[in-house]
């Protein structure tokens, strides 16, 4: 139950994250249509929001079995009703649902072309995302401050990975501009990162009075060492295409496998972060 | 740069593990009547949770010297933080075990027990 949960998280956070940073840098680094790439990514983005609400679904019938403390309960529709309607989780998740099916119905009208409209919901869906787990802890003020910080974290944490996979799609048919393309990627690329520590400073400013968990190598502490590093490999690798941005197109083979590299560890600490959710808490105070 | 990137290095590891202690799901801070007190007979018991909980999924078994006690459905009070039991027949003397399987707001689940007495 709690490995399905796991997975699940993990494919949808993840392709959640795709659609908006993949839309969210199209506009930024290329100015011109380019139609096979936009081919492309139009069809990954119907396949990515199927999943997404696919595995959204999924989410709801898995947390109702954990809530109620059984399997059966995920397909007895009072129960899953009663999630829906009662508890915090639910009242979340069905407005996260509506717009995931509203983004997916989008997708296939003559209205998929305005990007203003797919971001925005795409924004929406991953804003969704935001409330539900810890951000639900603190109350009040705070706790909508907490939230809103979420929100931001989660935002970045899109924009990089998302970015990533459209640098990846881009490097399939690199054009000569790779420089110029490379360079608003980055550009943009040191916003997320500060964004991405600050809201993960505030994070510890807020929520706790402490640096370090305390049992260091037990299984809790171990997998959020794994993802530290993951995201610093991450680091090294941007810095190191970014110092070599001026000769990038004499070494185009080494640039699409480090990006390629950089958003697969990228990859690895969303599938951390997803088992970290549902582990059993280790501080009770 | 090396100095941006040591500073960004330790900013995010700490922003990373910081992440630990939001784990602290729903434990419970008190409770009316208090855990191993002795008092009159309560109108209901008051179950005050570190973060909010979800009536709808929590569970509470009260027993008097091991024989269930019937009690409504649970409500809560205060940003869903205080969990509220209500017995369906006033309780009589003698020693009570409280047991709860909660369900926090951030979907998480906890558990504990508690006794208190009601004398004469």
């Amino acid at each position: 139950m709690s490995q399905a949960l796991v997975l699940c998280r993990f494919v949808h956070f993840s392709a959640v994250f795709m659609l908006f940073g993949a839309w969210l840098f199209r506009p930024l680094l290329l100015k011109a249509p380019v139609p096979t790439l936009d081919r492309h990514l139009a069809r990954l983005a119907r396949w990515l929001t199927a999943i997404a609400l696919v595995s959204g679904v999924t989410w709801a019938l898995l947390i109702t079995a954990s809530m109620a403390g059984s399997a059966a309960a995920a397909f007895d529709p009072d129960t899953v009703g009663v999630v829906l309607g009662n508890t915090f989780f639910g009242h979340v998740w069905r407005w996260h649902l509506l717009i995931n099916a509203l983004l997916l119905a989008l997708l296939f009208t003559p209205w998929r072309s305005n990007v203003l409209l797919r971001l925005g919901l795409s924004a929406l869906l991953l804003a969704t995302l935001a409330p539900v787990g810890h951000g639900a802890m603190l109350d009040g003020l705070s706790g909508q401050l907490l939230i809103l910080n979420q929100i931001v974290h989660l935002t970045c944490v899109a924009a990089w990975l998302g970015g990533l996979l459209l640098l990846v799609l881009i490097l399939r048919q690199p054009s000569t501009a790779m420089g110029r393309i490379l360079q608003r990627f980055s550009g943009v690329g040191y916003a997320i990162v500060g964004g991405l520590l600050i809201t993960g400073l505030i994070n510890v400013r807020v929520l706790t009075g402490q640096w370090w968990p305390t049992p260091l190598f037990a299984g809790f502490a171990l997998i959020l060492l794994i993802k530290a590093l993951l995201v610093l490999g991450m680091l090294a690798l941007a810095l190191f295409n970014r110092l070599r941005i001026d000769d990038c197109e004499q070494r185009m083979g080494a640039l699409k496998r480090s990006v390629v590299l950089e958003w697969l560890l990228g990859m690895g600490a969303v599938a951390a972060v997803s088992l970290l959710g549902t582990l059993p808490p280790m501080i009770a105070g | 740069m090396l100095f941006k990137n040591v500073l960004t290095t330790t900013a995010l590891l700490a922003s990373l593990f910081a992440a630990s202690s939001v784990f602290a799901h729903a434990h419970l801070k008190s409770a009316t009547p208090a855990a191993d007190s002795t008092v009159a007979t309560p109108v209901d018991l008051r179950l005050t949770f570190s973060e909010g909980v979800e009536a709808s999924f929590t569970k509470v078994s009260l027993t008097h010297d091991g024989a269930p006690v019937a009690i409504k459905p649970l409500t809560t009070e205060g940003d869903k933080k205080t969990l509220i039991v209500t017995p369906a027949a006033p309780l009589a003397a003698g020693e009570y075990k409280v047991e709860w399987h909660a369900v926090s707001v951030d979907t998480h689940k906890s558990e504990g027990a508690y006794q208190f007495k009601v004398g004469q």
